[in-house]
């Protein structure tokens, strides 16, 4: 039997083991009372014998193999069966960890988009930018920040771009954009 | 394993190799096989339910053992263990390595002390 199997028919395996200990009990005081002790007392010295029969079934179903599955679900459904009892405290509990894994993905998506993720080309490490700022080009993404506002492009004459173009030999390109 | 006067306790794996030696002559239930150890034991050895049943178990959840459910002596249905051909084999080698082990072991405490 798979313990799968094992797990499913669980009640089956419970009234077999049940059965097989009663056997045995039943069997162990009938040779007592045939020995010539009398049943009642047969059955309190067998009894006595046996020990505790609820923990010879724990040791046998604990060599089962699905123990500790049945614990698990075990401990599952006492979870639940307390949660339900206590809807206040589930309904905090469940409300904080919605919110906080909702604000953590969502700042988690902006780091990865701002700072995490590589520019869509294929050597983002040879993208450069030209201003005219002292830490205009190499912070933050597109941003020049020289005077604290993000967004400002360092703007140039078509002219002083062609003469950039012309004379930047260390680049393979030089692209520019026109605004307004 | 119960210990009183001339009885004594059992290593540990060895109620099973007895369980498989026992069951290995033909199915038999579990009430019996506990009488059938003290008997051949002539009542050094006294099997405990509490032994007995878990070892039963594990040896069944091992494939050494298989089982069925039918009338017993008394009429009753009980449940009677056979030896499955991986049973037996791993009888066979237990077996085996205990009689190795207890020659190595009396060999050595039945040695004379000179050589220690």
């Amino acid at each position: 039997m798979s313990w799968l199997r094992r797990l499913f028919s669980r009640k089956q395996l419970e009234a077999d083991l049940d059965k097989e200990l009663r056997f045995h009990f039943e069997f162990q005081v009938a040779d007592k009372v045939r020995s010539g002790i009398p049943e009642s007392e047969a059955r309190r010295l067998t009894r006595i014998e046996f020990g505790g029969i609820e923990q010879i079934k724990e040791d046998c179903r604990e060599r089962r193999g699905t123990m500790w599955l049945e614990s698990l679900l075990q401990d599952v459904r006492y979870a639940l069966r307390q949660l339900r009892k206590a809807p206040g405290f589930t309904l905090t509990a469940v409300l904080t960890l919605a919110l906080g894994i909702g604000a953590t993905t969502a700042i988690f998506t902006l780091v990865q988009q701002v700072m995490l993720q590589s520019l869509p080309v294929s050597r983002p490490d040879q993208l450069w930018r030209i201003g005219d700022q002292p830490h205009c080009c190499d912070w933050g993404g597109y941003s020049q920040d020289s005077d604290g506002e993000a967004g400002n492009w360092s703007l140039f004459s078509w002219e002083a771009y062609k003469l950039f173009r012309a004379n930047t030999p260390g680049f393979q390109d030089l692209a520019a954009l026109q605004g307004g | 394993m119960k210990k009183t006067d001339d009885r004594f306790d059992l290593p540990q794996g060895t109620l099973d190799l007895l369980i498989m030696r026992v069951v290995a002559l033909g199915p038999i239930h579990g009430y019996a096989i506990a009488q059938r150890i003290q008997q051949i034991s002539r009542d050094a050895l006294q099997v405990q339910q509490g032994s007995l049943y878990p070892a039963l178990h594990r040896l069944e959840y091992k494939k050494f053992l298989s089982s069925l459910w039918k009338p017993s002596e008394t009429g009753r249905d009980a449940k009677f263990y056979e030896l499955t051909s991986k049973g037996r084999i791993h009888l066979n080698a237990e077996t085996e390595n205990w009689a190795r082990l207890t020659d190595v072991v009396s060999l050595i405490l039945q040695g004379t002390l000179e050589g220690i």
